[in-house]
């Protein structure tokens, strides 16, 4: 039931669709990735729940949120998906986060392939969309529209970081939850500040120092857990 | 020694030969037990008539990389490491999108391929691999982990296309009795094969291989019927 | 306050290079000595809700660097805040190392930076942003800066960070760095080789966006720190005879530690914008 001031569908199907996306048993590619996480945690810089829910909330409002708004483009159908995917592009100057999501989005290509055969979204060229853009597409055609698609991506973002934390720390399940549950608030809101994206150009921008240098550092890490 | 086959009954459905692509091994079994050593001699007994490719979940460094290339086993190229983010179960059986881009880089790289080894990386015995990555999959134990091991069961020992039992030449060492060993996986298994090896000659893995390429014949005769 | 710096850098027929446009607009003023551009704020500024633009473009041939002449102290806010927008072209065949002093962002400080650089395929940029959250022993205010670098009018690459963001100083963000510095680097003699993947270790990155060109940040308890990373990273070594980038980008390094030279002739500040021609040199 949608609680006054959000403009989030009350459908249950959409709802439905939502969950068999953001369900972390979703045959998506990402369990084996930690979007950094693993830099972090090799660092020292996150150790503890505190420090875990301190990262994943810059990112929550950073590299999430334009990953958000680029699931939210794709979502809508407006524009080509290369005109958002090259937007995109542009705001991922690191080479190992373009390459990790290039191939969350080609594992996310593949199971659309197998789910929704002959619709599964590709660019021009083939080659399939950077990772949010192919969830943006796959959400449509799974039965939910652009605000379900933002909110797969911010609290997918947020839950792939905890749990790749939780795996390397060995942190107690319950304090996860709880810091999870901090955030659920910033989860929502993020999503929520991308649904007036108007297009490519305006996708947001911002990042931060660290989650650049965490996406590159982690392919020095020997031995690497995770693949990203 | 004459492996049997198994039957296909009450089996999730397997993969087709049709869409293309190599016969599929997965192999699993507890740290330790010689998957690495049997992935190795296998190999080594095949490469001559086939194109093989490995792809290893387990945790694989650089220097693995090198001690492999300097023995010579494949060529570098044709060995592959998939990082399972600490979730080596799932990487095999809830979500193999990663082993899959694996597989499928490889032969684009490499040209098409006979075989892919798959290597879990993985421990336990309730590890299985899902069908929808692999065709056949193998179990090894070893002895030096007890004769009890296959008693007390799991899918690895009970479903499995073939468990194999390594490193025999160890058993009067520890202790291990192989005939309780064979009983209690007959027990387990039924009609489906066990083969009991030792590695410490690498022809020791003829068993496995023989039934290897028997699979892999059976694999392709039933694409085209 | 509102001040406009437009300057036009251009290789005249005789082959000096000459530098057109409004240099002084108070409290601003720039000389050009023929490979530097100077520029000076001669008030204490920015501050409350100034919104100062400098716009450069860098003719064919020409080959400059520019400097201030001391750090950019950002003071108190007021209303929406200050704001400096920087505008960069670089023509083909021409390169520009633009390395003001660092920008220190005092505590009750609201400051939005932004950078829009061009380079036409052939001509190269260095651009460098250091900057300092608070004097010592003091917190910064808030900080907002974006980038955007084209090529021929195509993004190569677009970021921006804010330092209000929650958690910004976290262990996500910079770890409680008193210095972010980063160095933009497009266009060939930038020594920056196709498909390298860039160095990185725990304290500073080389990123390398899809269209070309490198993004080197590091986080440094100070700005000389934070240089020498830079450098380091991005294997600035010594100054080489036939790169011109690299050379000013080395010698901007080695001279940002040392006293300023001031301009020898002071031009006087005045309200009204005049266009001044620097004396030609070779």
């Amino acid at each position: 039931m949608a609680a006054a001031g959000t403009t989030f569908s009350s459908d249950a199907s959409a709802a439905s669709a939502l969950l068999l996306l953001a369900d972390g048993r979703f045959p998506d590619g990402s369990h084996a990735h930690s979007f950094g996480m693993e830099a972090a945690v090799t660092a020292g810089r996150v150790h503890d729940p505190g420090s875990l829910g301190r990262y994943i909330e810059v990112r929550l409002w950073t590299t999430a949120r334009t990953d958000a708004a680029a699931a939210v483009l794709a979502a809508r159908g407006g524009d080509r998906l290369d005109a958002v995917d090259d937007a995109l592009t542009v705001r991922l100057p690191s080479s190992s986060a373009r390459q990790a999501s290039r191939s969350l989005g080609r594992s996310l290509v593949r199971t659309a392939a197998r789910l929704w055969p002959g619709q599964e979204p590709r660019l021009a060229d083939g080659r399939p969309p950077l990772q949010p853009i192919a969830l943006g597409a796959v959400a449509t055609l799974s039965g939910c529209g652009p605000q379900e698609a933002a909110l797969c991506v911010t609290h997918g973002a947020a839950a792939a970081l905890s749990s790749a934390a939780l795996r390397l720390l060995g942190l107690d399940p319950f304090e996860v939850a709880g810091v999870l549950a901090d955030l659920r608030g910033a989860v929502a809101q993020v999503a929520e500040s991308v649904q007036e994206t108007a297009g490519p150009s305006d996708l947001p921008t911002a990042s931060t120092p660290l989650a650049e240098l965490d996406a590159e550092l982690q392919r020095t890490i020997e031995p690497r857990l995770f693949g990203s | 020694m004459h492996l049997p086959h198994h039957t296909h009954h009450n089996e999730p459905p397997r993969r087709s030969p049709a869409h293309g692509g190599a016969f599929r091994v997965g192999i699993g079994g507890p740290v330790g037990t010689g998957k690495t050593a049997l992935v190795a001699a296998l190999c080594g007994l095949l490469a001559d008539g086939l194109r093989i490719g490995v792809v290893t979940n387990d945790i694989y460094t650089t220097e693995d990389a090198d001690t492999l290339r300097r023995r010579g086993v494949l060529p570098a190229e044709r060995i592959g490491a998939v990082q399972t983010g600490c979730c080596p179960h799932t990487a095999i059986r809830d979500d193999i999108t990663a082993n899959l881009d694996a597989i499928e880089d490889m032969e684009q790289r490499e040209g098409p391929l006979d075989l892919v080894l798959l290597e879990s990386g993985g421990d336990n015995l309730t590890l299985t691999f899902s069908t929808g990555l692999i065709d056949v999959q193998l179990f090894v134990l070893d002895v030096a982990g007890g004769d009890k091991v296959p008693r007390k069961g799991g899918p690895g020992v009970t479903r499995s296309d073939l468990l194999v039992i390594n490193k025999t030449d160890l058993a009067p060492l520890v202790g291990a009795d192989l005939d309780v060993m064979a009983r209690d996986s007959e027990a387990q298994r039924g009609e489906l094969p066990v083969a009991f090896i030792s590695l410490v000659d690498p022809s020791g893995a003829q068993p496995v291989a023989d039934w290897i390429v028997h699979e892999l014949a059976r694999w392709r005769a039933d694409a085209v019927a | 306050m509102h001040a406009g710096l437009v300057i036009e850098l251009q290789r005249g027929r005789d082959g000096s290079v000459a530098a057109r446009g409004d240099l002084a607009v108070a409290p601003y003023w720039c000389r050009w000595d023929g490979t530097v551009l100077w520029i000076v704020g001669s008030a204490a500024t920015p501050v409350g809700d100034d919104d100062i633009t400098i716009d450069l473009q860098v003719g064919e041939g020409v080959h400059a660097t520019v400097r201030s002449v001391a750090a950019t102290i950002v003071y108190a806010a007021r209303g929406p805040g200050t704001r400096l927008t920087t505008r960069l072209r670089v023509a083909a065949g021409a390169s520009l190392a633009w390395q003001p002093d660092p920008v220190i962002v005092t505590e009750r400080a609201r400051h939005r930076s932004a950078l829009v650089a061009d380079v036409a395929t052939g001509g190269s940029l260095v651009a460098d942003e250091v900057v300092v959250f608070g004097r010592s022993g003091e917190r910064a205010g808030r900080f907002a800066s974006s980038t955007d670098l084209r090529r021929d009018g195509l993004p190569v690459t677009v970021t921006s960070f804010d330092t209000a963001m929650p958690g910004w100083s976290g262990p996500g963000g910079t770890d409680g760095a008193k210095v972010v510095a980063t160095r933009l680097v497009l266009g060939p003699g930038s020594g920056i080789g196709d498909g390298a993947t860039g160095h990185v270790d725990g304290r500073t990155v080389v990123l390398r966006p899809e269209a070309g060109g490198a993004v080197a940040t590091t986080l440094a308890p100070d700005p000389g720190r934070a240089r020498s990373q830079l450098d380091a990273a991005l294997g600035v070594a010594a100054a080489k005879a036939d790169d011109p980038v690299q050379a000013a980008a080395a010698a901007a390094s080695a001279a940002s530690s040392s006293a300023v030279p001031v301009p020898p002739v002071a031009v006087p500040v005045s309200a009204a914008a005049v266009p001044v021609v620097a004396e030609a040199a070779s």
